[in-house]
């Protein structure tokens, strides 16, 4: 076996230069793969570890009248029916109590003649969200002093546009809830690295975010849950929370995608409370994401078509090349498993070879993408990138699921070839004239 | 109300100011209140004094202005006949099916635009490109050539060869264009301010109906109309186009702003005159959203056409095209995919193309043809060569399109 | 496609200078609500020159310390009755040729390489610049605010009288204004504060044209008191620099307000 092994060994250097342009092919099929998946990968990744912070939590819930603003004028009795939740054994990491500013082009920090926009302003209670926000990576500063209601977070990207540093004063200018212009000064206490669409958003204190936007200083628009184990508890959490506060307050039940759309529209006589899930919060994002992975699997299975249909093909024709040297081996006392195992082995060779070269290109194209490349801050860029320049995460098993792709591929598609060579009568064999 | 001391002294000072303003430091960077240091030159009343004013019929008055434009293009094409492996290309190996391709091509215009007096101009444009099948500039042809007259400010005519466009498509069709062929012809084509919308009329004759008919002969005319308003957030558009051989057409579109995007919808009906028993009539319609962020850096426009023609109620086509941000410089990549979903055939292609060096630009494209040889986005098997590899001698037919080619061209323009 | 934010942004401030003219008339020091409410309603008056078409040719110089001055010269010709106006650009060369036709909501953009028009939603497009989309709207001074209070100050030569103005509607976007009044009784400096009384903004107006009984701002400086850059340790403000000319009354032809004429202009 093992000489069988080296005999194909050294088959398959001897016919490198009819393989080469297969090998070629190979190498690109997996180095598109490697690039594609280590992308997407990059994203996801990206994506999941910021949104649970901008959306104030993995369970957030709303109260709606029907004028778009959600208000939770019932603090109290939402947190009785978290507690009750947490007696029911679902873990509760930390509880987010915020005000929220969602005007895109309305928000804009001044500080010594520079200028930037923000898409939203996020009021957090420091001492409530401590253990979460803590997570953020700062690259100056912390999270601010419980009750520091002078004090604002923001983003590194954010801060390089207004040249300003921890302990300078920003000044913030929105319309507020009234329609007009208004303005604080807030002094930054943290810096932290979010280069992203989550990133163009900064914190306050909630109070004084509620007074920037003209609106009672203890309002609450969000109430937030983050729970220990976001993965697999999140839609049972939801469901026994919307059933606690179904208890003590109207309620609508646990929102998914279209109903958390069209709830703050809908006309009630009172205030009626609802439960969101992080993942309906960012199901566009998830949709997204979804339809990359959709055209990943596509142009996999499209370029793994075309490697199995040309790695037939060539074999087809090696195995007519090497006719003669087939019946050579038949001659010699080959057995017909022998010669058949010898030519899949040199699809392995192959396989292999294809994904050893076209890791190591696609990682390299990698590298260079994110060293040469660096686009401008854009919606796309901001969301997808880091810094404008692309992230990429390349998980153990992509590894393995490229390698059997693309090896199982070159096997695949050399079967019918190889199952033809061990059916060839070693003196049929010789007598062709080649 | 205000005395008129500084009258003749403004006259004399404007020009002068104008240009401090526009140069000084104390303008742009002194203090806000010592712009009042110099009293007001302007306030006065300029009832008694002559009257200057924008000249409305200046804007559309100018010396005969001759201008040309050279430009020579250089290319490079390296492409696939057929997708390696795929049933078309059968055995042939990656490297049989690469076709490599080179062009070149030096156009060169010269146009004459002329506008003597406010309610006329004269324009002309002719151009020759290089044909290189003898090697040589045929005669220059005239591409645009026509005359404008405006009575009472009010009714615009345009008379002579011109380019017209009406409807909305940008994409996959344009099927509200009923004008397309105007430019290959001669047309008359006036312009009215009709209620809250312009009307528009034109007349027009090609080189086909020419020879069919007499020249003086109606019936060697196509006629049309349009009528465009914009009413509130709506801009509506209704057309007509009448050849007596040809079936009428009629058509409408609307366009509208959504939040960000902007809708469109066109819709065209021909009417067939000729046999009333087939039911030749069909009719077409086009759906486009087109969405650009603020600083027109993304923009991204999607299409829908259906033309009820193609049988079996098959004729339908969905596109989109995506333009990004410079990368660099004014290097700006656009991807557009079209697909036609009559016969599963489409079209990709990513380009990204900027200027290298004065005058010079580069582009670099991938279009990507998929499809069966003769559907919609693809041609028909037509060049013949015999594949010698092959065991035995068989003639095969090979695409002229490419299924995919990296298509690199440099081009050089100038203009004065 | 900064160019396009530039012209877009110049048209902005056309817009704005024609809804800055000038106040007339003043009380003495005291002022009741009525009176308060009187003059500020003659503002409005003087500022709107509803009724008749507006044309003129505005030079706008953005200067941003440190960054640049940017330069566009347009025609503007506007007619208030009928929501719409015609902008001409002359200048830079680049986008010489290209023409606006704004008819109600509607935004026509004719860019003259590809003959073609392309309608953009004037709306949004205006919010998005970095004006303030209340400088579109017609002035509502005597609406939106009161005077609050009255002193007296040199400007320059000028002798002004100074009205700190108070939001009391909800409509006003700067809660808080300030204007200098000159002997003549015209607007020659204002200032706008956020509702917290950041001073944001400052308007300043050296120079206008009387033309029949109205006068019309044709020199305007704006100050953003936020904007700006630190040069050789002095602070310099962002500014941009309008000057209006040929400022006219005149009848326009309603062909000026039609596609075609923008198409008849360009090239």
């Amino acid at each position: 076996m093992i000489h069988l092994f080296l005999t194909s060994w050294r088959n398959f250097l001897r016919n490198l230069r009819r393989y080469w342009v297969l090998l070629l092919a190979l190498i690109l099929v997996t180095a598109v793969l490697t690039s594609v998946l280590a992308v997407f990968g990059g994203m996801r990744t990206g994506i999941n570890e910021k949104a649970s912070r901008y959306f104030a939590g993995d369970l957030v819930v709303f109260g709606y009248t029907g004028h778009n603003k959600s208000i939770v004028e019932h603090p109290q009795e939402v947190l009785e029916a978290v507690d009750e939740v947490h007696e029911q054994g679902i873990g509760i990491k930390a509880i987010s109590k915020r005000s929220i500013y969602y005007k895109a082009a309305r928000i804009d920090l001044f500080y010594a003649g520079y200028w930037t926009r923000q898409r939203r302003l996020l009021g957090a209670e420091w001492a409530l969200e401590r253990p979460m926000l803590e997570n953020l990576s700062f690259t100056a500063g912390g999270v601010p002093e419980d009750g520091d209601e002078s004090a604002a977070m923001i983003s590194r990207t954010t801060a390089d546009q207004l040249k300003i540093e921890v302990g300078d004063t920003m000044l913030v200018s929105i319309w507020s809830d009234k329609e007009r212009v208004n303005t604080t000064e807030v002094v930054i206490r943290g810096i932290f690295e979010e280069p992203s669409f989550f990133g163009f958003a900064t914190y306050l204190h909630r109070k004084t975010l509620n007074r920037l936007r003209e609106v009672p200083e203890h309002q609450i628009n969000e109430l937030g849950v983050y729970l220990e184990k976001p993965l697999h508890q999140q839609q049972k959490a939801a469901r026994l929370l919307a059933q606690e506060m179904d208890k003590r307050l109207p309620t609508i039940g646990v929102l998914d995608r279209e109903a958390y759309r069209a709830a703050p529209f809908k006309k009630r006589e009172v205030r009626e409370y609802g439960v969101t899930t992080l993942s309906a919060q960012l199901d566009e994002l998830n949709d997204l994401l979804q339809v990359l992975t959709i055209i990943s699997v596509v142009i996999m299975i499209m370029f793994l078509g075309i490697t199995v249909v040309g790695v037939s093909n060539t074999f087809t024709m090696i195995v007519w090349e090497r006719t003669r040297e087939i019946g050579t081996l038949r001659a010699l006392g080959l057995q017909k498993g022998g010669v058949i195992l010898s030519f899949l082995f040199e699809a392995l060779f192959l396989g292999i070879g294809g994904v050893v070269f076209g890791i190591l290109f696609g990682v390299v194209i990698l590298f260079l993408v994110q060293m040469l490349v660096e686009l401008p801050p854009n919606f796309v860029s901001t969301l997808f990138f880091s810094q404008g320049r692309l992230q990429w995460v390349l998980a153990g098993r992509d590894l393995v699921l490229i390698a059997s792709v693309v090896i199982g591929a070159s096997i695949l598609g050399s079967v019918r070839a190889t199952i033809r060579a061990g059916r060839k009568r070693p003196v049929e064999a010789l007598s062709k004239n080649t | 109300m205000r005395p008129t001391t500084f009258h003749l002294f403004n006259r004399a000072f404007l020009p002068a100011a104008v240009f401090v303003l526009l140069v000084s430091p104390a303008w742009a960077e002194g203090s806000i209140d010592g712009l009042f240091n110099e009293p007001d030159t302007e306030s006065v009343d300029d009832a008694e004094g002559e009257e200057d004013t924008v000249d409305v019929g200046e804007l559309t008055t100018a010396p005969l202005e001759v201008s040309g434009s050279v430009s020579a293009g250089i290319g490079a094409g390296l492409g696939l006949i057929e997708w390696p492996g795929s049933a078309a290309a059968g055995s042939r190996t990656a490297a049989d099916l690469v076709r490599p391709s080179g062009f070149y091509s030096i156009s060169s215009a010269v146009s004459v635009d002329a506008r003597p007096e406010p309610y006329l101009r004269f324009y002309a444009n002719v151009s020759t490109s290089l044909d290189e099948g003898v090697m040589d500039f045929p005669a220059p042809e005239v591409k645009e050539l026509f005359i404008d007259y405006t009575l009472a400010d009010t009714v615009f005519f345009r008379a002579g060869k011109q380019g017209l466009a009406w409807g909305q498509g940008r994409l996959l069709a344009n099927p509200a264009n009923l004008v397309s062929r105007v430019s290959d012809g001669v047309a008359f084509r006036t312009t009215v301010p009709a209620g809250p919308g312009t009307l528009g009329g034109v007349i027009y004759s090609i080189e086909d109906w020419v020879n069919r008919y007499a020249a003086i002969d109606p019936r060697a005319f196509g006629f049309a109309g349009q009528w465009e308003a914009t009413l509130g957030p709506l801009s509506l558009a209704a057309m007509g186009h009448y050849h007596v051989d040809e079936p009428v057409d009629a058509a409408a579109g609307v366009s509208f702003g959504l939040g960000e995007v902007n809708v469109a919808v066109d819709g065209a009906y021909h009417i067939d005159q000729g046999d009333p028993i087939s039911s030749a009539s069909s009719w077409e319609a086009l759906g486009q959203l087109f969405w650009e962020d603020e600083g027109r850096n993304w923009s991204i426009l999607t299409e829908y056409w259906f033309d009820s023609s193609v049988a079996d109620r098959q004729g339908h086509q969905a596109g989109i095209g995506i333009r990004m941000p410079d990368l660099w410089s004014d290097w700006r990549p656009a991807v557009s995919w079209k697909h036609a979903f009559q016969d599963h055939s489409g079209e990709v292609i990513a380009g990204i193309g900027g200027s290298i060096a004065p005058d010079l630009t580069m582009s670099i494209g991938l279009p990507v043809i998929y499809g069966k040889p003769g559907t919609f986005y693809r041609d028909a098997l037509t060049e013949t060569v015999t594949d010698e590899n092959a065991d035995e001698e068989e003639q095969r037919l090979t695409p002229v399109d490419n299924v995919v080619t990296l298509l690199l061209a440099i081009r050089l323009n100038f203009s004065l | 496609m900064n160019e396009y934010k530039q012209l877009l942004r110049t048209m902005v401030l056309v817009l704005l200078v024609l809804g800055a003219a000038a106040p007339a008339a003043m009380g003495d020091n005291e002022f009741s609500r009525e009176e308060s409410r009187r003059i500020l309603e003659q503002v409005d008056r003087l500022v709107t020159f509803g009724e008749r078409d507006f044309s003129a040719e505005y030079t706008v110089s953005d200067v941003r310390p440190g960054q640049g001055t940017s330069r566009t010269k347009l025609t503007l010709f506007r007619r208030d009755r009928a929501d719409t106006y015609t902008i001409i650009v002359m200048e830079p060369e680049r986008d010489r040729g290209k023409g606006y036709l704004r008819i109600g909501d509607k935004l026509l953009l004719y860019d003259p390489v590809p003959r073609r028009f392309t309608s953009i939603n004037a709306s949004d497009r205006f919010q998005s610049t970095n004006m303030r989309n209340s400088d579109f709207n017609k002035s509502t001074l005597s609406e939106d605010y009161r005077i609050t209070g009255h002193s007296q100050e040199e400007l320059g030569v000028y002798t002004t009288d100074v009205y700190e103005l108070e939001a009391i509607t909800e409509d006003a976007t700067f809660p808080k204004m300030k204007i200098w009044i000159d002997e003549d009784n015209l607007v020659r400096k204002s200032e706008d504060y956020s509702q917290s009384g950041r001073h944001m903004r400052t308007i300043a107006i050296p120079d206008y044209e009387k033309i029949e009984d109205r006068y019309v701002p044709v020199r305007m400086v704006i100050q953003d008191e936020l904007r700006g850059r630190t040069i050789d340790g002095q602070f310099k403000h962002e500014r941009t620099l309008i000057k209006v000319e040929k400022p006219s009354f005149q009848e326009l032809p309603d062909m000026v307000f039609t596609r075609a004429y923008i198409e008849r202009v360009s090239k």
